[in-house]
């Protein structure tokens, strides 16, 4: 028990002065203040900027007259406040402890003061247990936050504006405090409009989404994350509940934990009565020329009916039948013959009445054959060029018995699979714009996936100046595009106009075309785009260096593009911009409906005077007039007008205009290429020929691409170290490329190709790029089983050996399959493939095994999506994901009304929080200077006495009474020290405790009421120092 | 007086940058647009009779008849709409409800039930031919006054049968000249003109003689694309800008007296509003065009 005691006493030490009930003031008031707060009976005040800028810029001074650009603060009431961890007040047994070591008198602190200094500090440690306990405020709302998500695949293709127009009805009778959303699905989701008040549904769809698939996890977890954690989330799914992709109970696991609820309106797929599909094309494994094999097609159909089946060969059509079928599986064979290797594509077709199909789409399936032989090479030209852009270099190839192919650019294959037969392609002067993405990426992946071999020539339409530059073509090539090292390029600005895109998918597309835009500039060109967006005529970017494309798209993927009125304010805009930049070649591009009026004479005159160029696009104007306002802009500057029948057209459009900008990367000038390194492309080639102009590019920085030749230095260039590179050769996935930035036609390259010796340097050329077939001993068979294909690979070496065999399947764009194949029966491997819809894939065979190391190659094609298998949709689904999370089945055939009734008639007070330790940690940070000022600092508070006598005389004080006053304390001061010189503190007055053992000599009353006011020292000798210094001076007379 | 200076001091820190003088607003709501198919429509112009009738343009080619509660009471379409949708109407002293149908160029009248009763004009430049009518207004005496901008911008004056009177205005920034005259209001023998790209307003004698601009004074943020105008009973000018996303009150000196809005989607902010009226209670009605909603504003 004594031990108890004692314990209690070290903590609880006696008191050093009188306790009274004053004492007790600073804890009381602290337990009082800190109930309230902490019950929430009164409410915190939360203060908060709402110019964010202030934060970042600090506090602005204006350049001329210190203009402030400080924001007024706001604050807000937290009424109710959440503790994460409401146990931690358990620490608040600390309080009483603090407070008696200083009522108590143990921090050697004046009476007065140590209340106040025990009062902050008791308010520090009940801020401290606050933010360890973590408070959340909390806010309640009975406000309903919907997200309506729409399926829009194919499988729900003629119910789709069904379902818009159960949203766009719902929404508009909403309650006006509530929030509505958009979301559309295929095979990935994509958010039309976040939840809002408004919901300004237009009446496109602005989303671009691929509709071969159904994705339901990814739009609920999309929609999940998208809703307001403080209001009343629901989601509304509109959809035929059949699923084709994505792992749906993973998203209702996650919504039921967060607790929103889902409606369900199953979309009733009309009951179809007649449908006819083809399920496959079987064409024989393996085939030789001349013979006659048999394709053989699988027809199912629910009725029995007649129509007539056709199969084409490489789009032709070959054979043609009438064929009448039964209800079930018909299989109906067609013969077939190939005198020549080559790919072969073939469709099988089924043509019956409209009135006797539900789905046409699924009505053809194609397959290929590809017979190995000599390979050709593919000569590519532009449709709308010269001849003499490739004849010189087909005849060369023909002269060294290649087989050559020339093709028109628009008829480029755009699969890789439809380029097998080709062991080199080469780009003769094609410009980027009369491609579809499609060829562009075919290109690429046949040179990097089967090992054919590209050649691009020079010419006014290559490389960069042809608006190759960040395509997949440039990452083929063994040279940069990019000119940013030695030569200074004359500069270009591009300001792009985005005055209107109401039409479908407007908005995608105009970021589309920006982006595409900017792609094609030089890193150091400037470009700009402007909108009227929700501040008006505003700019998306300002004219910022093309280099920074990555710190540009999310601005461009987040500007809310509107209808533009006028032209002439965004058109001033532009023009200022670009006359400010110091860019030599400046450009206009403007995209617009033509209903604005014509701008005003001196404004085009005035860009007229900047040599301003602008280009006008023209999209589903109202009338097909105001097509001539857009006209005479481009007409009375210089530029280019165009009138796209199609929002297609308009990417290639905005790539030619940008590309305008790089026609300074053509260098004509006469010189002999310089040999920099040997390689079998140039062997036995004597003193090469001049040539006249080339494609400036740049070396890559990567090791293995080697430049052969050079252009040689200007005498103005000093930089040995960079180098043109005429040509280049280098080695890219499983293919070889090669870049001549020359052209070899009668212009820059007319010595060359009359040169004795060109027929064998082209010849040379290719043989170095072109795709070396070994010995094949791999056969590659591949077939697909509605969403799954199947590789079957089969060894044919004359000795039998385990291979480790890795398929890899690629579509071109984002799908990527890869996985060790396993053996079946001897010389026989097998895998299946999970694909994702229609798409050509391509299919790759690794296989190594004890000496041997053989690559093969083969594909499928998927011709349509699985969706348009799916004839009935799945409302039990639905209904599960309904009843698993809360929500109700909605039936299409209520009224407006009645559907809004059930969606946003539901509704309750929710509760949700939201941190708010920050606010604690703040004023925490606030106290604990306060907590030191007072415990060390002593100022003299006689002014603000003096400010509460404001009545008095005295505190309307002169300068002559404030003097005198300096200098009675002054005389009182120096008094004081004189008596206790050695006392460096201010001395506070203390009750002297019992169980001092030597007290001084107390100062009497009279003597206080002298020494004042208070900042003059007091004499009390009592004080701890008093005594020290008392017990050293004994200690110095004694020594 | 020790206490209140730092204050002062204070106080005027945050108020150096606080933005011109606020009108108040007590309540701010909002009406919705019936849906149109797959699509909610935009409001674009709005026109409340001495009755609180309201009458509303929306994007869609739709001409909604509202009560003053927000309550839909018709709804009817335009002849046509392929090529544009209408921008400016108002009702006649006759009953009749004139729509400047901006697309085709030409006012068309309905009768109170939506049947169109009659068409004024053509496209063409010539005196009664109209190149994008966008605003039409009546005077107490009958007249007809339409705004365009299109080929000429002008304002044209009819008779009630549709004869020409005579016209005034047109392409240009000075004094006198318009772009984009797509707001009217006649008071007291005078024309109001929103000259919506010039930023101002231009006031007129209704025989079309220039008197002046109206406009809030040189030491305040001008006008931004005002699209429309309204006078309320007490005789001031509502404005709403449709690049600032604000509605503007001006005396008819043109002193400002106050804003209300800024952009976005929430209360008390406005997405490229086109249009709006006042009731007779001092309700204000605003077209926010740009968050598909028409805003009711309660002073």
């Amino acid at each position: 028990m004594n031990h108890i005691s004692s314990f209690f006493k070290r903590i609880f030490p006696a008191p050093r002065r009188p306790l009274t009930w004053t004492s007790g003031l600073p804890l009381a008031i602290f337990a009082i203040v800190f109930a309230l707060f902490a019950l929430s009976i009164l409410p915190l005040p939360r203060i908060f900027l709402t110019n964010q800028t202030f934060w970042a810029n600090g506090i602005q001074l204006g350049s001329f007259g210190f203009s402030w650009d400080l924001k007024w603060p706001t604050w807000e009431w937290i009424w109710d406040l959440d503790y994460v961890r409401p146990w931690m007040f358990l620490l608040l047994i600390v309080t009483p402890w603090i407070w008696w070591m200083q009522a108590a008198g143990h921090s050697g602190l004046a009476k007065g003061r140590g209340e106040f200094a025990a009062f902050v500090r008791l308010i520090i440690t009940g801020l401290l247990i606050m933010v360890i306990a973590e408070p959340r405020a909390v806010q309640t709302s009975s406000v309903i936050s919907v997200v309506y998500n729409v399926d829009v695949s194919d499988s729900v293709n003629d119910a789709r504006k069904l379902a818009l127009d159960v949203v766009a009805d719902s929404a508009a009778k909403k309650p006006t405090t509530d929030e509505a959303g958009l979301v559309v699905f295929g095979r990935t989701p994509a958010v039309e409009y976040p939840p809002r008040t408004s919901f300004p549904f237009e009446k496109f769809l602005n989303s671009q989404v691929r509709a071969d698939a159904t994705n339901l996890q990814q739009t609920l977890s999309l929609s999940a994350a998208m809703l307001p954690e403080e209001n009343n989330g629901r989601i509304v799914l509109i959809s035929d509940g059949t699923e084709t992709i994505g792992e749906l109970q993973k998203a209702v696991t996650e919504l039921k934990a967060r607790d929103i609820p889902v409606d369900v309106l199953p979309i009733d797929v009309k009951e179809i009565k007649d449908e006819v599909f083809l399920e496959r094309l079987d064409l024989p494994r393996f085939v030789k020329e001349g013979e006659t094999y048999e394709a053989a097609t699988v027809l199912t159909a629910m009725n029995a009916g007649s129509g007539k089946l056709v199969l084409s060969q490489n789009g032709e059509d070959l054979y043609e039948m009438d064929v009448d079928y039964q209800a079930g599986k018909n299989r109906f064979a067609i013969p077939i013959r190939v005198d020549q290797p080559g790919y072969y594509e073939y469709e099988a077709r089924i043509e019956v009445p409209a009135d006797k199909d539900y789905r046409s789409e699924n009505n053809a399936v194609r397959n290929y054959l590809y017979i190995d032989g000599p390979g050709k090479i593919l000569l590519v030209r532009d449709p709308i060029g010269d001849d003499l852009e490739y004849q010189f270099v087909e005849k060369a190839l023909k002269e060294a018995g290649r087989n050559v192919r020339v093709l028109g650019a628009t008829d480029l294959p755009q699969d890789p699979l439809s380029l097998m037969e080709y062991d080199a392609i080469i780009f003769a002067n094609v410009p980027a714009d009369t491609l579809f993405a499609t060829q562009v990426q075919a290109v690429h992946d046949a040179v990097r996936d089967l090992g054919i071999g590209f050649l691009m020539l020079g010419g006014p339409n290559s490389f960069g100046p042809g608006g190759y530059q960040n395509s997949p073509i440039e990452d083929a090539l063994p040279i940069s595009m990019e000119i940013s090292k030695r030569k200074i390029l004359p500069k270009g600005a591009l300001v792009v106009i985005l005055h209107t895109c109401e039409f479908a998918n407007g908005n995608s597309w105009a970021k589309r075309i920006t982006k595409e835009a900017i792609k094609v500039l030089n890193s150091q060109d400037d470009v700009g785009a402007i909108g009227y967006g929700m501040n008006g005529n505003e700019w998306i970017f300002e004219l910022t260096p093309a280099a920074d494309y990555d710190s540009l798209v999310p601005k461009i993927n987040a500007a809310q593009i509107g209808d533009m009125p006028e032209f002439t304010g965004t058109m001033q805009m532009g023009l200022k911009a670009l006359e400010e930049s110091d860019a030599a070649s400046r450009h206009m591009i403007i995209i617009s409906d033509g209903d604005p009026p014509m701008p005003p004479p001196q404004l085009l005159k005035a860009f007229k005077k900047s040599e301003v160029t602008i280009s006008t696009v023209c999209v589903f104007p109202h009338d097909p007039r105001d097509a001539q306002v857009l006209n005479a802009i481009s007409s009375q500057t210089g530029g280019r007008f165009y009138f796209p029948s199609d929002p297609s057209l308009l990417p290639s459009i905005f790539i030619k205009e940008a590309k305008t900008l790089r026609r300074s990367q053509l260098q004509k000038r006469t010189f002999v290429p310089k040999l920099l390194n040997d390689d079998s492309m140039l062997r036995d080639l004597t003193a090469v020929p001049q040539l006249h102009g080339y494609v400036l590019t740049s070396e890559k920085e990567d090791p293995r691409a080697t430049i052969l030749l050079s252009a040689p230095l200007e005498e103005n260039e000093l930089n040995e170290s960079d180098v043109d590179p005429i040509l280049a050769v280098w080695r890219y996935g499983l293919g070889t490329t090669a870049a001549w930035t020359s052209d070899l036609t009668d212009d820059w390259g007319r010595d060359w190709v009359n040169w004795k010796q060109f027929q064998q340097f082209v010849s040379q050329m290719v043989t170095r790029i072109a795709r070396v077939k070994p010995q094949q001993n791999l056969r590659v068979y591949t077939y697909v089983n509605g969403n799954e294909g199947t590789v079957v690979v089969e060894d044919f070496h004359p000795e039998e050996s385990l291979l480790d065999i890795q398929v890899n399947v690629t579509d071109g764009d984002d799908f990527q399959f890869s996985q060790q194949v396993q053996q079946i029966a001897p010389r026989r491997y097998q895998i299946n493939v999970p694909l994702q819809g229609k798409a050509r894939y391509q299919v790759q065979v690794n296989a190594v095994g004890t000496n041997r190391k053989e690559t093969a190659y083969g594909g499928f094609i998927v011709s349509y999506s699985p969706e348009y298998l799916r004839f009935q949709s799945n409302p039990i689904v639905l209904q599960e994901i309904a009843e698993q999370t809360g929500g109700v089945t909605l039936d299409a055939d209520l009224t407006p009304e009645e559907l809004t009734q059930q969606i946003y008639g539901n509704r309750k007070e929710k509760r949700a929080t939201r941190p708010v330790f920050d606010w604690f940690l703040m004023a925490l940070a606030c106290m604990i200077p306060l907590d030191v000022a007072i415990r060390r600092v002593q100022l003299d508070f006689s002014w603000v006495k003096k400010m509460f006598q404001s009545g008095s005389k005295e505190s309307t004080a002169t300068m002559g009474s404030l003097l005198e006053r300096k200098k009675a304390v002054q005389s009182s001061l120096t008094s004081a020290s004189k008596q206790a010189t050695e006392r460096p503190m201010t001395s506070r007055p203390v009750t002297v405790p019992k169980s001092a053992r030597k007290p001084v000599p107390k100062k009497t009353s009279e003597d206080a009421t002298t020494n004042k006011p208070e900042a003059q020292p007091q004499t009390d000798d009592n004080s701890t120092t008093s005594r020290l210094l008392a017990m050293k001076r004994k200690r110095d007379q004694d020594e | 007086m020790r206490f209140v200076f730092p204050f002062l001091i204070l106080l005027c820190c945050g108020c150096i940058d606080q933005p011109e003088q606020q009108l108040v607003m007590s309540k701010f709501t909002t009406w919705n647009l019936p849906a149109d198919g797959s699509r909610i429509p935009a409001p674009r112009a709005l026109y409340a009779d001495s009755e609180d009738t309201v009458y509303c343009l929306d994007d869609a080619g739709r001409v909604l008849l509202y009560s003053e509660d927000g309550t839909i009471q018709k709804v009817w379409r335009m002849p046509a709409s392929e090529n544009g949708r209408p921008e400016g109407i108002v009702k006649l002293q006759d009953g009749r409800i004139a729509v400047a149908d901006t697309h085709y160029h030409r006012i068309v009248f309905f009768e109170p039930d939506g049947t169109v009763e009659s068409m004024l004009g053509t496209k063409g430049r010539d005196p009664g031919q109209f190149v994008y009518p966008v605003a039409v207004t009546q005077d107490p005496d009958g007249f007809l006054y339409v705004g365009e901008y299109g080929d000429r911008q002008r304002v044209q004056k009819f008779a009630i049968d549709g004869t020409f009177v005579t016209e005034f205005g047109e392409h240009g920034t000075e004094l006198g000249q318009f772009q984009r005259p797509s707001g009217l209001i006649w008071h007291n023998h005078e024309i109001l003109v929103v000259d919506a790209f010039n930023n101002r307003i231009q006031v007129f004698s209704d025989e079309g003689e220039f008197l002046r601009v109206l406009g809030p004074p040189v030491d305040v943020e001008p006008f931004s694309f005002p699209y429309d105008l309204r006078m309320n009973h007490d005789g001031h000018i509502y404005v709403v800008e449709n690049q600032g996303a604000r509605i503007t009150l001006i005396n008819q000196q043109g002193n400002l007296l106050g804003r209300y809005g800024r952009p976005g989607r929430s209360q008390g902010q406005f997405f490229n509003p086109w249009g709006l009226t006042v009731l007779t209670d001092g309700r204000i009605l605003v077209a926010d065009t740009g968050n598909h909603r028409i805003v009711e504003l309660t002073p």
